[in-house]
């Protein structure tokens, strides 16, 4: 290891690209090789290194659309990157976390001690690692395939951007071509379109008083409007007051006209109403007053009966004279409308009388039916009646009847007991003979006295006497019960009789009450039918009077109407008169009204035009005033401007020569790299290409094609045979040509001040043939100062060339085999080398 | 040992005998090697306000 020389430690991702879990990579060996098929994270370790220095990587920063975000593994959130170094004192750990859409976190620990963070922390990484800017990172520590192949490109242009990008001089061609100086371009540009813009306005500023002395000539002729106007308003005044005079009596004439239309009107239609009345050729007022005298002493005298105190009083109190005509004419007609509403209250009064008198037979006859009902049960009760008072007569009352039942029914009784001890008596009897003929004596059974066979005839005796009497007993049971049975059935048709015969009575006085009540009605009708009768003959009588005096009252009326029509013509016809002689008076005023508007009419526009200029006086003033206010603010602002356009101007030239330089140097730039590095890249080639073929290298520039002014790299190898220099891309093998190349990178890395000690190849030559791959490594493991040598391959052939190459030499390696799971990629050893 | 932004430098050097217009030249260098357009564009950009802020001083004054 080289004094102060950075050395790789370990490696610990998580959540980086491929790599979901966390997976910790020893990096503490010579030869480090990352084996694995395509997609597997090989390249994604290299990456995280670059990541872990620069918080970028080579596809974040060089491919627009990929940010650090995507970076993330798509199953975590977060990712954390620690790398660990050291230079044989310290040991320094670089950790970087990153979560989705959120700002990163950098921490540098220094032997377990948490030192740096932040911007801090970055600037500790720039300056541990020797100054080894991100953009020296890409050219010569981690090699992609593109870049090796592109140096010993065929194409010369090709080759020329690949070396120029590894001598780190594409940041002159990128200087000249950028797009930063567009920010003086543009500023220089605006300052002198504003300039260009203000020109004008200080042109105002230096021409100020002409405009003062315009503003001054506009006020006067603003002020001198301003009289003009007043003395109009004045004027308008006085006109206005006159003019509202005029209207007043515009108005009384509009009146008079309107007046005078009227009274044509009402001419005309007088004129055509009495044309219809053209058969009353005179009309005398007498005549008039004689038919209302007339009219009021028929209603007077045929109507006395029928009208009411205070109608007929009326009638009397009317007043017929020339004067009071249409008055009378009015009340008369107002008198036969109430004597018309009397008429029909009568005929009203006659209707109910009639509508009475229906009522009074319906009553009648039905008074008639219940009459003729009751009649025929009372014919029922005066045969009941008389059966009752029959059997009265015959078997006397209710009481006695009952008295006669209760003693023959006790008789009955007695009758029956006799019967019932008879009975007794004979069985007794019969018995003592019975026994007394079989033993011939025996005690008596009632006195217990001895009986002997003489007393047999005495008991037979006995016994007839008892059979004869009961017979004759039994007779008069049947008689008895025979006489009983029929007084019961007379008690109880009497008894039923005189249940029937209580509504006796009363049927009775209903009968005579109903048979009263029909006469009354009947009388009651009689007396209506004459009532209505009379009532009647009156009425028609009363209804031919109104007849006449309506017939009357109409041609006093029509008589009176054509007689005021006349009069009201006469009338009329002197008013037109009066009304066309007013307006005569009247035309002169409408003429002077005519010529007074006129002049207003005039006054007005003449003000309106008047505030018009003054508006756009004070307009134009107010313009002047705009921009001489605008001139002084332009003028300064102008002064400043120019200052300011010189300054930028002179930047702008400064910067634009600075720009041209960039471009201009790059040859001389290239010739001072080649020599300083040709010397140290001959020991370089000669340690790694042990062949001695080719023992010297060669880069020359040449002029070619359009690239012709700043030319392009010819590599040239001397061969040992007869000495002369050949061009490399046309002569070497592809392999040879690898070998060139990682001479000039790794004479680049050797030369350039920084102090991390690696190189990084991804995919190296995957074209070439097994003998150029392990010259490859045998190149690489050759030289003593390559520090640690990191490899990403999918070739397996290298885990066989790095352990014969390593094993040969002493030097510490290792193979790592990475590979997919569905957990993410992971890492195992597969083989170490000693 | 060689830094490639220290032999450009030698070399404008040669062809900028202006000092200020080598400082503008070196520090645009520099900040494109940092922060490429953008850091270039934002020194142009303070410069631009520097050197108006002093035209504006002088007309003042």
């Amino acid at each position: 290891m080289l004094k102060n020389k950075l050395r790789l430690k370990y490696i610990k991702l998580k959540g980086f690209r491929s790599f979901k879990d966390e997976v910790k990579v020893d990096l503490d060996y010579d030869v480090i090789v990352f084996y694995g098929g395509v997609g597997a994270g090989k390249t994604s370790i290299l990456e995280a290194i670059e990541y872990a220095l620069y918080g970028t990587t080579y596809e974040v920063a060089e491919i627009k659309g990929i940010r650090v975000d995507d970076l993330v593994n798509d199953f975590s959130d977060e990712l954390s990157v620690t790398l660990c170094l050291t230079d044989g004192r310290h040991e320094y750990l670089i950790e970087r976390r990153k979560r989705k859409g959120v700002r990163g976190s950098l921490k540098i620990f220094i032997d377990g001690q948490e030192k740096y963070r932040g911007v801090a922390a970055e600037s500790f990484i720039k300056e541990l690692i020797g100054g080894l800017t991100y953009y020296d990172f890409s050219r010569f520590i981690l090699v992609r395939k593109p870049i090796l192949e592109n140096i010993v490109a065929h194409r010369p242009s090709e080759r020329t951007k690949a070396l120029d990008r590894l001598f780190g001089l594409t940041i002159l061609e990128e200087l000249s071509r950028s797009k930063a100086y567009k920010v003086l371009e543009n500023r220089l540009f605006e300052v002198e379109n504003r300039l260009r813009e203000l020109e004008s306005k200080v042109k105002i500023a230096e021409d100020i008083n002409r405009y003062i002395t315009k503003i001054k000539e506009l006020e006067e002729k603003i002020q001198e409007l301003k009289e003009e106007k007043e003395k109009l308003k004045q004027k308008q005044k006085k006109l206005t007051t006159l003019i509202k005079e005029l209207d007043k009596k515009a108005i009384e004439l509009e009146h008079i006209r309107a007046d005078k239309i009227a009274c044509q009107l009402n001419l005309d239609e007088l004129k055509r109403q009495l044309e219809r009345e053209y058969f009353i050729s005179e009309v005398k007022i007498q005549d008039i007053l004689r038919i209302l005298e007339s009219i009021k002493d028929r209603i007077t005298l045929s109507l006395a009966e029928l009208l009411k105190g205070e109608l007929l009083t009326q009638v009397e109190s009317i007043e017929i004279s020339e004067e009071t005509i249409e008055d009378a004419i009015n009340t008369l007609e107002k008198i036969m409308l109430d004597i018309r509403e009397d008429i029909s209250e009568e005929e009203y009064s006659i209707h109910m009388l009639e509508r009475r008198r229906a009522e009074l037979k319906l009553r009648y006859e039905r008074v008639k039916a219940e009459c003729e009902q009751l009649l025929d049960e009372y014919m029922r009760l005066e045969e009941a009646k008389r059966e009752y008072d029959e059997i009265r007569k015959r078997y006397g009352d209710y009481s006695q009847i009952t008295k006669n039942i209760e003693n023959l029914q006790m008789k009955l009784r007695v009758l029956e007991r006799r019967r019932d001890i008879s009975e007794a008596l004979l069985k007794v009897l019969e018995s003592v003979k019975e026994e007394l003929g079989e033993r011939g004596k025996m005690a008596c059974p009632v006195c217990d006295s001895q009986l002997s066979i003489e007393d047999v005839k005495k008991v037979r005796r006995k016994i007839e006497q008892i059979r004869s009497g009961r017979i004759s007993g039994i007779s008069e049971y049947e008689n008895i019960k025979a006489r009983l049975r029929e007084l019961e059935e007379v008690r109880e048709r009497m008894l039923s009789l005189k249940r029937r015969l209580a509504r006796y009575d009363e049927v009775k006085d209903i009968l005579d009450e109903l048979k009263k009540e029909a006469d009354e009605k009947l009388k009651e009708i009689i007396d209506l039918e004459e009532t209505i009768s009379n009532k009647k003959q009156a009425l028609e009588a009363i209804k031919r009077t109104i007849q006449d005096v309506k017939v009357m009252l109409e041609k006093a009326r029509r008589l009176y109407e054509v007689y005021s029509m006349r009069k009201k013509i006469e009338y009329l016809q002197h008013k037109l008169y009066e009304l066309e002689e007013k307006e005569k008076e009247y035309e002169p005023i409408i003429k002077e009204k005519v010529q007074v508007l006129g002049e207003l009419k005039y006054i007005e526009s003449r003000l309106s035009s008047i505030d018009k200029e003054i508006l756009s006086l004070e307009k134009e003033i107010n313009e002047i005033r705009r921009l001489i206010s605008e001139a002084k603010t332009a003028s300064k602002e102008y002064a400043i401007l120019k200052v300011k356009y010189d300054a930028i101007k002179d930047l702008y030239e400064r910067v634009m020569q600075i720009r041209e330089l960039f471009r201009r140097i790059q040859p001389e730039v290239r010739e001072r790299l080649l020599s300083k590095m040709i010397t140290e890249l001959n020991k370089v080639f000669r340690k790694i290409y042990p062949y001695g073929d080719y023992i010297e290298l060669k880069i020359s520039i040449e002029p070619s094609g359009r690239i012709r002014i700043v030319g392009v790299y010819e590599i040239y190898a001397k061969r040992s045979i007869d000495g002369s220099l050949v061009p490399i891309v046309s002569r070497l093998s592809d392999g040879q040509k690898i070998i060139v190349a990682l001479s000039l990178i790794l004479t680049v890395s050797k030369i350039s001040k920084h102090k991390l000690n690696i190189l990084m190849l991804d995919e190296p030559a995957p074209n070439i043939d097994l003998s150029c791959r392990r010259a490859l490594i045998k190149m690489l493991s050759s030289s003593p100062d390559m520090g640690q040598i990191l490899i990403a391959t999918q070739s397996e052939e290298y885990k066989e060339i790095v352990s014969e190459e390593l094993s040969r030499r002493g030097l510490k390696g290792v193979v790592y085999r990475v590979y997919w799971t569905r957990e993410g990629s992971k890492v195992e050893v597969e083989r170490y080398v000693k | 040992m060689f830094r490639v932004e220290e032999e450009i430098l030698r070399v404008i050097k040669k062809h900028i005998k202006d000092e200020k217009t080598y400082n503008i030249a070196r520090e645009i260098l520099m900040r494109y090697l940092s922060g490429k357009d953008k850091s270039v564009r934002d020194y142009l950009l303070k410069l631009l306000k520097e050197v108006e802020k002093v035209a504006e001083e002088q007309v003042k004054a």
